[in-house]
């Protein structure tokens, strides 16, 4: 349980704040941490908390499924072709560059308010990570292999398990664990701005409704699942990104 | 088992083989011997058929096995799955294991050893072994001697040499062509062209860099 004394210094240093921000603001517009705790476990109880998560998380997934079919196909094809992926590189670059809240209003005209626009800014905020990950994952495979595997008329099954897509896997996870950063606080601002539903969406009509309480409880799973993400998630897939590249050491 | 006819690589403006020419026969090992970059291991890529030649004709009587320069293993595969990566999907898994094992075996490497833990020397060995397992009427060797010390460049030598007694061909470069001396290769016709010019001009008709072969 080593881990525990950072997380815990940081959950004193929130609550300390947030102690300070009450006394100066007046706890109506700065609630108390108990009373924040307490609308927190109200949510648990109702069950609202479950039900808003499964539907950030599942917007959020849907977007990087999608993020995934589309980067990994395009992704692919740019890596064997030298000078796609040059004529691609500008674009990636504008659409990694691309705050969220373009596509937000965009999407909200197009498609008006619900899952539609979280999906679609998680998709859009990830496909160039995946894209360009997976380019760079293909570029360097190690062509002489390629050659090699032709010459012997090694079965394009066998090049593909036993070869590609181990050499393009650990360049992927790298993308990926950046992917899922990006991804749930994409689907949150989403849904701030264009959903009724899911977190972001909670938070915006308790900030509407000024219910401070229920805001902080909101915006505290919201950082609960940042965290979960980085520690549980993220973190190992990095991890394993940076070992399985070792591997390649000749 | 090879006829290789006027063959001109050129990159941009620059002629690297400018009209190479040279025959191979069963059973025969021919060494081209020459200083680095000049273009012995583009010739062999283009008689393997992974580059393609901008004038001549390569003819080659059978399959074909390449030891790249670069040995070009898969690093997340062991000794034993790189050498069986190559070998036909026909081959029952059990007899791709123990050619597997064979090969390494010959080469003093074991099974379950990864390219990442192996010194190059090791890693030469062991693209030397999937060379050989391929089992191909006509090997390729891009410097099969690099980095490898007397013993086991014998061992290599006896591979080449064994090869050729049952009907093979072998064509390798290296900076010299003393193996080809040694008594492994006695009753064998061995030949040596010097390339000392780039860009590469051979012909085994050119008295001034002639195909010398030498029959013990």
């Amino acid at each position: 349980m080593g881990f525990l004394p950072p997380y815990l210094f940081s959950a004193l240093a929130v609550a300390g704040l947030m102690l300070v921000a009450s006394l100066v603001f007046g706890s109506e517009l700065a609630p108390m941490p108990q009373s924040v705790i307490r609308a927190f476990a109200g949510l648990v109880r109702s069950g609202e908390l479950l039900s808003e998560l499964f539907i950030t998380v599942g917007r959020g997934i849907a977007g990087i499924l999608w993020a995934n079919a589309v980067g990994v196909v395009l992704g692919v094809a740019a890596g064997f072709n030298a000078r796609l992926f040059r004529l691609a590189s500008p674009l990636v670059a504008a659409l990694q560059s691309c705050p969220p809240v373009v596509w937000i209003s965009l999407v909200m005209v197009w498609a008006g308010t619900g899952s539609a626009v979280p999906v679609s800014t998680v998709f859009a905020a990830t496909v160039p990570f995946v894209f360009s990950t997976t380019a760079q994952g293909v570029m360097g495979l190690n062509r002489r292999v390629l050659a090699a595997s032709r010459l012997y008329d090694v079965p394009w099954r066998r090049i593909l398990w036993s070869y590609a897509l181990p050499g393009v896997f650990p360049y992927w996870l790298a993308g990926f664990s950046t992917v899922l950063a990006t991804a749930w606080k994409s689907a949150a601002v989403a849904e701030f701005l264009g959903s009724h539903q899911g977190i972001g969406a909670r938070i915006f009509w308790s900030y509407h409704k000024l219910q401070m309480e229920e805001l902080n409880a909101w915006a505290l799973v919201l950082i609960m699942l940042g965290v979960f993400l980085e520690c549980a998630v993220i973190t190992p897939l990095r991890r394993k990104a940076a070992a399985l590249e070792t591997r390649g050491v000749r | 088992m090879l006829a290789v006819r006027g063959v001109t690589k050129r990159y941009g403006k620059s002629a690297v083989i400018e009209s190479a020419s040279l025959r191979l026969a069963a059973g025969e090992i021919l060494c081209l011997t020459g200083p680095s970059g000049i273009g012995k291991t583009t010739l062999l890529e283009i008689i393997a058929g992974i580059v393609p030649p901008d004038g001549g004709t390569v003819q080659a009587g059978g399959k074909i096995a390449l030891l790249f320069q670069d040995n070009a293993l898969i690093p997340w595969l062991n000794a034993a799955a790189n050498v069986r990566y190559i070998l036909p999907l026909t081959v029952p898994a059990e007899e791709a294991e123990t050619c597997a094992r064979k090969w390494l075996g010959r080469f003093g490497l074991e099974d379950g050893q990864f390219p990442a833990a192996m010194s190059g020397g090791m890693l030469r060995r062991l693209a030397l072994a999937r060379t050989f397992a391929a089992a191909r009427p006509l090997i390729l060797l891009d410097e099969p001697f690099a980095f490898l010390d007397e013993a086991w460049q014998r061992t290599v030598a006896e591979e080449m040499a064994l090869h050729a007694r049952e009907g093979g061909s072998v064509l390798l470069t290296g900076h010299t062509a003393v193996p080809l001396g040694w008594d492994c290769f006695r009753g064998i016709p061995c030949g040596i062209m010097r390339v000392s010019n780039a860009p590469v001009h051979l012909a085994a008709e050119d008295p001034g860099n002639a195909q010398s072969v030498k029959k013990a």
